[in-house]
């Protein structure tokens, strides 16, 4: 089971890799990338079962990585949680078209968070 | 600019200190800023700007105690200088801020930039051209932290 963390945050990369621990997750299968394009990079080399990602990055944002990633035949079914501050519900509404799978809003609450990745993996 | 279009400013703000800091703020008196008649005390800044249908800053002020602070207590370590986690810090924090304040203002649809990072002893911060920069101070047991809003007043989609 492998996980990728998505966030040019490295507070908020350490603060996803840790939820990631409490679960089945093993820390050698916890990957990160602080923006999309060296996110593209591992989920081209591995085989990813959760992206957690980030909207507003630098380089490649998280939005237009998952479009790429939808269009991925070994990534059609991958869950992918967005965790982002963008809080309006307009720009659920573009992660949910885009393909995400699940939203998540910061300041994130790490036992929700917790109870979304148990739900995918 | 209308006031109403800082409530959701203060919220957030409020909301990211406690939820996602573990610290409770009280916010003061708001009022207009002028950097010539500057009488706060801040070490480092992040900026975000806000595009879409309007045009604007928020920027998010802190004295260097209170941002060492917070970068001390989020990462579990003794942090004494304004290193690369204080930066990622201030910058995530306004980030947070200016994303769920467009949850108060959804019927304008607002863009948000990535976060740029200021430091130094009572740097200058600008506003938008002609449009006013509202500073709301809020008070925390480290010391005091600011928020300062300018933005053009908003047009419904």
């Amino acid at each position: 089971m492998k996980a990728l963390i998505v966030d040019d945050s490295r507070i908020m990369r350490n603060i996803l890799i840790n939820i990631l621990k409490e679960t089945k997750v093993d820390s050698g299968d916890i990957f990160d990338a602080p923006e999309g394009k060296a996110a593209l990079e591992i989920l081209n080399l591995e085989k990813i079962d959760l992206l957690l990602v980030d909207w507003n990055m630098p380089e490649l944002n998280g939005l237009d990585l998952v479009k790429i990633v939808r269009k991925m035949d070994k990534y059609q079914n991958l869950p992918i949680i967005m965790v982002t501050s963008e809080a309006a519900r307009y720009n659920v509404v573009e992660a949910i078209k885009a393909g995400v799978t699940d939203y998540v809003t910061k300041p994130i609450n790490a036992r929700i968070i917790m109870a979304k990745i148990k739900d995918y993996l | 600019m209308q006031v109403k279009y800082i409530q959701p400013f203060i919220n957030a703000t409020i909301k990211v200190f406690k939820e996602f800091l573990g610290v409770e703020i009280k916010p003061g008196q708001p009022f207009l800023f002028n950097h010539n008649e500057n009488k706060y005390s801040y070490d480092i800044s992040g900026i975000i700007g806000i595009g879409g249908h309007t045009l604007g800053i928020v920027v998010v002020s802190f004295p260097k105690l209170v941002a060492l602070d917070l970068a001390s207590r989020i990462t579990g370590q003794t942090i004494k200088i304004f290193d690369d986690t204080v930066i990622d810090l201030v910058g995530e924090i306004v980030n947070i801020i200016a994303g769920n304040a467009k949850q108060g203002l959804e019927q304008y649809p607002l863009v948000i930039s990535l976060p740029s990072i200021v430091k130094g002893v009572n740097h200058q911060i600008t506003g938008v051209s002609g449009v006013p920069m509202i500073g709301i101070p809020f008070s925390s047991k480290k010391g005091d932290i600011y928020l300062f809003v300018s933005l053009k007043d908003l047009i419904t989609a």
